[in-house]
């Protein structure tokens, strides 16, 4: 016979606590979450408006922490850098910064070497009154010293269903084949473009980053201004991946932002579980996702957060943007004058309704590989070259 | 509270995290687990006990809450946790409630009185299980409780109370025992 079923049955019949068995213990908390923080273990962070609790025994588990979660700098792969499980960071400001000191213990590269990284994407496309999921892997070979092109390969690999929404019918066709995006250096210094070769030469100086970010958050005028900041470091720190010393400083000027807030479980484009920072936007919710015992960056993930029906009137398309599609068209086998006919009806601007439903994920990535190379892979047929200009 | 119409439905991690900056949103998880707590707490202290418990735990839980461990949504193991140590420091009144039991078959929390023939019946199962309670190691005490009382997973009562998923079966499987021969004395009275 079962011995847990009879102590499970005795004084079963107790009911739960009511109200008015509770309002004493519930007054009795309130009244200690209206005092006055003590000063003896409630400490204001400068800068982030953030609390953290500065207990002696907290600060001495938090200290414990720093010191087991360091690793060793020697180990740098795509099972992540080798490192001790502390206890889990407190806040979003701690594992930002333990981030960091996993991201600043990898190694630098050398000029004259390629950094590859694999990633696997994911994005959200409205078509028409559906809507879909797309997957697809993307490729970098960045110099590691900043001198010479960089070239992004990008595949799409299949498409799954978003929540809430149809499927586009008939369905979309996707570009398996890679696709290749060389982008120069560019020449001029003063170039204000953020670039990945750019980015290898960038000051590691935490003031002048500083300003980087905000010269690129003042860019993202459409979006609400006080999340302008956090979406431009977390753009730099999805770039700076090939550079791990780049990605730790701007990981500890993240940690000083307010109102970031930690995600327990956050998936990935590769569908890794880890540890994720976020902020709350009007629409969507964006985490960077560490690893959740080295807190070794993994990707990031946008997931709106609420329905969202956008309209916009279209560009009116050019003569020249009439003729490339017409010619692409064409060379896909499709009828001169009835893609003609079909374009130029598409070429007026028109109102265009995209939807986006709650839970679709927006955009993903997820650091897969970061290897070495000597060189640049041999070009994709499909390639395009980006100039910065000065 | 205005904020509790939006925390309403947040995991018990995030009300935690918030309550760091608004430490008011912690009555939220309260209204959320204190009434299955008392009732736990009813169940090993009796009713004269049970709303300080609920305090005691609350209030400490509310005191430690930087130091929740984030990867866990759930807080229950958490402040069962936190309970079990509040109990265990009453584990006198605990023992005392056990064998007043065992010699009147009334539990101070029944308040409905004499007994009709169902119960009995269960008396006879119950008395002698509320004396094997009173006689178990506290640590295997609460073990046992926190399985069959609150519902706990064993991985939850190895968070709750901090102790290995090892040490939680050995515990509990002494417990059984205990509880096995308790009840087959019974079965022999019985025979």
């Amino acid at each position: 016979m079962d011995e847990i079923t009879p102590v499970r049955r005795l004084w079963a019949e107790v009911p739960e606590g009511s109200d008015e068995d509770l309002c004493g213990a519930r007054g009795a908390l309130l009244a200690a979450a209206r005092a006055p923080r003590s000063r003896a273990w409630m400490l204001p962070v400068s800068r982030t408006g953030l609390r953290i609790a500065l207990a002696a025994g907290v600060a001495a588990a938090l200290t414990a922490g720093v010191l087991v979660a360091e690793i060793r700098p020697d180990r740098f792969g795509p099972s992540g850098v080798a490192g001790l499980l502390a206890a889990p960071p407190a806040n979003a400001r701690e594992l930002l910064e333990r981030a960091a000191r996993t991201a600043a213990a990898e190694p630098e590269r050398r000029p004259g070497e390629y950094v590859h990284l694999k990633m696997r994407t994911m994005s959200y496309w409205s078509v028409r009154s559906a809507g879909m999921q797309v997957t697809g892997t993307e490729e970098r070979w960045i110099p590691a010293g900043g001198t010479g092109p960089w070239l992004r390969r990008e595949r799409q690999i299949g498409t799954a269903p978003a929540p809430g929404i149809a499927l586009p019918s008939p369905p979309l066709e996707l570009s398996k084949e890679p696709v290749d995006t060389l982008t120069d250096t560019p020449t001029c210094p003063s170039a204000d473009a953020v670039t990945a070769s750019r980015m290898a030469t960038w000051p590691l100086d935490e003031a002048w980053l500083r300003r980087r970010i905000e010269t690129e958050a003042a860019k993202a005028t459409a979006i609400s201004e006080h999340l302008r900041f956090w979406g431009a470091v977390g753009n730099l720190i999805r770039d700076s991946v090939f550079r791990p010393a780049l990605t730790a400083a701007l990981f500890r000027i993240a940690a000083g932002i307010d109102g970031i807030t930690i995600v327990p479980d956050a998936v990935d484009a590769a569908g890794r579980h880890g540890i994720g920072v976020t902020m709350e936007e009007d629409y969507a919710r964006t985490e960077l996702i560490f690893d959740k015992s080295t807190y070794r960056y993994l990707g990031d993930r946008t997931v709106a957060t609420r329905d969202r029906t956008r309209s916009f009137t279209t560009r009116p398309l050019s003569r020249a943007d009439i003729d490339r599609i017409v010619r692409d068209m064409v060379a896909r086998g499709a009828d001169p004058e009835e893609s003609r006919r079909e374009i130029e009806a598409d070429a007026r601007p028109r109102k265009v309704t995209t939807r986006t439903p709650k839970g679709a994920v927006i955009g993903s990535s997820a650091v897969v590989k970061v290897g070495v190379t000597e060189a640049l892979p041999s070009l994709a047929p499909r390639l395009s070259r980006v100039k910065v200009p000065c | 509270m205005a904020e509790s119409a939006t925390a309403v439905d947040a995991a018990d991690m995030t009300l935690i995290q918030r309550s760091l900056r608004e430490p008011e949103i912690f009555a939220v998880l309260f209204d959320r687990h204190a009434p299955s707590l008392h009732r736990y707490a009813v169940r090993r202290l009796g009713p004269d006990n049970a709303e300080d418990v609920v305090s005691e735990t609350f209030l400490a839980a509310f005191q430690n809450r930087h130091r929740y461990d984030v990867r866990h949504a759930d807080a229950r193991p958490w402040l069962y946790g936190i309970a079990s140590n509040v109990i265990g420091k009453r584990r006198r009144n605990e023992i005392t409630l056990y064998r007043a039991y065992v010699r009147s078959g009334v539990h101070p929390a029944d308040a409905s009185g004499g007994l009709v023939e169902d119960e009995v019946t269960t008396l006879a199962v119950n008395l002698p299980l509320a004396a094997a309670l009173a006689a178990l190691r506290p640590c295997d005490r609460h073990v046992l409780l926190l399985v069959a009382w609150a519902d706990l997973t064993y991985e939850e009562v190895s968070r709750a109370l901090g102790i290995p998923l090892g040490t939680v079966r050995s515990r509990l499987n002494r417990a059984r025992r205990k509880i096995r021969e308790a009840l087959a004395t019974l079965e022999d009275h019985d025979g």
